[in-house]
């Protein structure tokens, strides 16, 4: 038998799975890396094949060590580690051409695995580097005397050829909409609002700097000051944390204005529903629903990029009369007395809730309250500790603290987290916003108007509007907060390639990724071709191969059938025989016949006489003599099973 | 049933077969191996994979594999595609030997890599045919008993680059090729007959019972005769001579072997063929009607060998 290039399987093995390297839990890549390393030195040093008990013992350690991991969960994660480990193992059972095919097939498995993981650009071209060694590798598996420095052009060859058609299929090939399962891979923590909001929270996530969501706008630019990007709407408040409503129902009314926006949002998956639009929405793509907060809630959790189109009105106008329930005005008991009584005094005071909202802001404004990332600790007395108190705050301090005071007032109030402004790429026409944009600011009731958006932070920190965070922190703290990347030419220069980078990246993103069911009927309806229900479709596709398929495999099992002849049964269970007297060391030479053999052993070995004899003597009846009956085969069978030469061998020289 | 189909098939799509011919549309078939099925059904789980969440670089994925996987049947039918077989040759075996077809290959205009070649049964061989010059493939064919033989049909596979498809093309090469009998001693029919000459009239002519000296070598000389140690010594090659009488040759008559089997007579002639002309000793044949004049030489003896392997044939 050739021998098998272990070393390119190897090298194809170890480029599958490299961009999973960070994913996979530590044990995994150590696994991989000492059996390759191992394989790697016998190939060159020599040493000792793992016999088949080992390799099943290295089977059973590494699918325990998967299961210990992963629990009673297991998702997309622990799915990989399993493929990590079976890739670890793999290549030590290989012998034969077609251990190194099935080899070579677990990478190109490994590689699409890595692509459900990741989805951004680098991942698309380093997908063709994966396939282009794992096929160069295959034809080296098929033609181990070439050189492989030749088969991997002809590899790239081959690749430049297949894309054009592969392009095609891209574009054409019948897509479904919508999943079916849902993800299941990476389910890690991701960072954006949860469905509660701690104070403390939003500072904490300012401080991640990965983009929440890109957005390419169909009409002009909003202004920064308007960019207000809704998520959530939090009611209840117990004190230290905010809640959603428990009800959730759709909008039923309908807002008006002028200024419509429209654009299109690329959201990273974030693992909730909730989507985030321009105050307010007016439409949204059909896979999401407006709730009646005002609010955008996808059908399914979502953990994969995600497209959507939207619309709204800028300068929106709720056409609902009337008020919200007393929901909206509920406050902890027992807390913050000094707060409650402040509100209470403005509400027999000011008669208007226009006078009471600017009364706050006021209070605000004249007791010089400090925007900070880095607030002090608050007691059990949260709100009263800040207004009275440390007066240093963020959003969420501010926020929670005009809330308390205009319910304390009897004005309904409520919080909306989202996030506010972004940054506008030129190269890419995009706005990117990250989770340092993360906002939170309010919404009072004012009969009349309904929701009118209250932003106290803007009275302390105008800047955070206007300019975005970096310039509404303080001296120092902007430089903690950009961790020195700023002043020198190397810091702009990398300023400028991450822009670049983003640009593209981000653009492909939005088109490639993005490519869907939708846009292929488009791109179907512009080249002239109508196409109806996409089921229908797909049945023709899938019908005819399968059929192939089928008649193939018909063809194959009838070939099987046919090998179970009595001859061959009878052959078998001689060859069956064969093996236990060659694992016992004495083998039977390829010049021996059957009679030979039997006199040839036991003239060496006559402890076997007995079986030897009685086991060639039925062997050459059935399968030379006349008459065959099965209770023959059975019998001979049976005593070919109870034969261990090696045990009688071993008993006999003791 | 299988192989039912496969007749009717080879039989519908008709396509020249026979030596000489051009290996084109008509005669090429192609299908995917096993290993192309595997390839399939683990490209089928990632477009499931891919529909199922939606995953647009698992698509791309799916179709680079796809059609990479088209473009490799295409490189796998052009490996087969346009090669020329102008001949096949084959020079007659013993029985029970192998017998070597010789094949001739013409307008190889490109790098043809793993192209393989095997009659029925037997093992493939194969070769890359570099482009330029004509190429030559001896395909070995197991041989049964003396006679005529036909290897039957000759296969050209070839599933270079990915192993996921396999080309082949069937071919009859139509060759007869001479089998004789297996040589097995036994013997010798003791019957030395007079040659035309009168008794007393010996000359001396080259023999092989007295030993003359030595001459220079000769293309032709046996091996056997070679004064290897005189060539060891730098001296160049010389052959041994050696005297013997001329014109008492053997004749050899099958009616003389005592035995009831007529192959194995006919192996025991052979045997004593092959003995005389290794030793360069002139001898005639009878077989039963057919006789053989004393004489020696290649020439002499293949046409006494062939009568063997024919005999009985017509």
């Amino acid at each position: 038998m050739q021998s098998q290039p272990i070393r390119p399987l190897l090298l194809a093995l170890a480029v599958a799975l490299a961009p999973l390297v960070f994913h996979l839990p530590w044990w995994a890549v150590g696994w991989c890396l000492l059996s390759w390393g191992y394989l790697y030195f016998r190939h060159r040093r020599g040493g000792p094949v793992a016999s088949r008990g080992m390799r099943l013992a290295l089977f059973v350690v590494g699918m325990a060590l998967v299961l210990f991991f992963a629990g009673l969960r297991f998702d997309g994660g622990d799915f990989i580690a399993l493929l990590a480990v079976m890739a670890g193992i793999k290549p030590l059972e290989i012998h034969s051409r077609r251990d190194s095919m099935v080899t070579v097939f677990l990478a190109y498995f490994l590689t699409i695995t890595s692509l459900f993981v990741f989805e951004n650009l680098s991942m698309t071209l380093y997908l063709f580097v994966s396939v282009w060694t794992t096929t160069g590798v295959l034809i080296h598996v098929n033609d181990p005397t070439g050189t492989i420095g030749r088969q991997m052009r002809l590899s790239a060859r081959l690749i430049l050829v297949a894309v054009p058609l592969m392009a095609l299929l891209f574009l054409l090939f019948p897509r479904l909409s919508g999943s079916y399962w849902g993800s299941p891979w990476a389910r890690q923590s991701r960072s954006g609002f949860s469905s509660s909001m701690r104070i403390g929270d939003v500072s904490r996530l300012v401080l991640v700097d990965d983009p929440a969501f890109t957005v390419a706008f169909d009409s002009s630019i909003p202004d920064a000051g308007r960019l207000y990007w809704r998520g959530i709407v939090f009611q209840r408040f117990d004190g230290a944390s905010w809640y959603p409503g428990n009800r959730q129902a759709t909008r039923q009314g309908s807002v008006g204005g002028t200024d419509l926006a429209r654009y299109t949002v690329t959201l990273e998956p974030h693992g909730r529903r909730r989507l985030f639009v321009l105050d307010l929405p007016v439409t949204a793509n059909l896979v999401a629903t407006i709730m009646d907060d005002h609010t955008l809630m996808a059908r399914r959790p979502i953990w994969q990029r995600f497209h959507y189109g939207a619309a709204s009105f800028l300068d929106a106008r709720q056409k609902s009369a009337e008020g919200p329930g007393n929901a909206y005005l509920q406050l902890p008991a027992n807390r913050n007395p000094r707060t409650i009584a402040l509100g209470n005094r403005w509400a027999r005071t000011h008669a208007e809730t226009k006078t009471v909202v600017t009364a706050a802001l006021d209070f605000f404004k004249q007791n010089a309250f400090q925007y900070t990332l880095r607030p002090d600790r608050l007691g059990m007395h949260a709100v009263d500790d800040f207004l009275f108190g440390s007066r240093k705050g963020f959003c969420e301090h501010f926020a929670t603290a005009f809330t308390v005071l205009m319910r304390a007032a009897g004005v309904p109030t409520r919080i909306v987290g989202g996030y506010q402004g972004g940054r506008w790429n030129a190269m890419g026409e995009f706005l990117t916003v990250r989770h340092s944009d993360a906002h939170v600011w309010c919404e009072v009731w004012q009969d009349g108007q309904g929701w009118v958006r209250v932003d106290p932070t803007f009275t302390v920190a105008p800047d955070r509007i206007d300019a975005g965070i970096e310039r509404a922190l303080a001296g120092e703290e902007r430089l903690w907060f950009l961790g020195g990347r700023q002043g020198d030419m190397v810091a702009r220069l990398t300023q400028a390639v991450r822009q670049t980078w983003e640009a593209v990246n981000t653009r492909w993103n939005m088109w490639f990724m993005g490519f869907s069911a939708e846009d292929q009927t488009a791109l179907l309806r512009r080249l002239g071709v109508s196409v109806g229900r996409q089921g229908e479709w797909m049945l023709f596709v899938l019908l005819p191969p399968l059929l192939i398929a089928g008649v193939i495999m018909l063809g194959r099992i009838q070939i099987k059938g046919r090998n179970h002849s009595p001859e061959d049964q009878v052959l078998k269970v001689y060859g069956c025989f064969l093996d236990k007297m060659a694992r016992a060391g004495i083998p039977k030479a390829s010049y021996q016949g059957p009679l030979d053999y039997g006199q040839w052993v036991m003239d060496r070995h006559p402890e076997l006489e007995r079986d030897v004899d009685a086991i060639i003597r039925r062997y050459i009846s059935l399968r030379y003599g006349r008459e065959y009956n099965t209770n023959a085969l059975k019998a001979f069978r049976h005593r070919v099973r109870r034969f261990k030469p090696r045990q009688t061998l071993a008993t006999g020289s003791r | 049933m299988t192989s039912a189909i496969a007749c009717a098939f080879y039989r519908l799509v008709g396509g020249s077969t026979t030596v000489p011919l051009t290996l084109g549309l008509r005669n090429i078939f192609i299908l995917p191996t096993g290993y192309g099925m595997l390839f399939l059904a683990v490209l089928g789980a990632m477009l499931i994979g891919s529909v199922n969440y939606n995953n647009n670089l698992g698509f791309l994925l799916t179709f680079l594999l796809g059609s990479l996987g088209l473009t490799a049947m295409m490189h796998t039918y052009s490996m087969l595609y346009g090669l020329r077989l102008v001949s096949a040759t084959a020079t007659p075996v013993f029985a029970g030997e192998s017998v070597a077809v010789d094949l001739q290959v013409v307008d190889i205009d490109r790098l043809r890599t793993g192209v393989c070649w095997h009659f029925k049964a037997a093992d493939p061989i194969r070769v890359d045919l570099r482009p330029g010059e004509p190429a030559r493939v001896l395909v070995s064919a197991q041989t049964g008993h003396r006679g005529l033989f036909n290897p039957g049909w000759l296969r050209v596979a070839c599933d270079y680059p990915l192993g996921l498809f396999k080309a082949w093309v069937r071919i009859n090469t139509d060759l007869q090729c001479v089998v004789y009998p297996r040589p097995v001693s036994g013997p010798a029919p003791r019957a030395t007959v007079a040659t035309t000459h009168t008794k007393g009239d010996i000359t001396q002519t080259a023999g092989v019972d007295d030993f003359w000296g030595l001459s220079a070598y000769q293309p032709g000389d046996s091996p056997g005769r070679i004064y290897w140690r005189a060539y060891s010594r730098g001296r160049g090659l010389h052959t041994k001579t050696f005297g013997g009488q001329a014109g008492a040759g053997l004749m050899l008559d099958i009616a003389d072997i005592k035995g009831v089997d007529t192959e194995r007579k006919l192996s025991i002639l052979c045997f004593h063929i092959l003995r005389a002309h290794h030793l360069r000793r002139s001898f005639g044949m009878r077989l039963d009607g057919q006789t053989f004049p004393a004489a020696s030489g290649r020439v002499h003896r293949d046409r006494c060998l062939r009568a063997l392997a024919l005999y009985g044939n017509d």
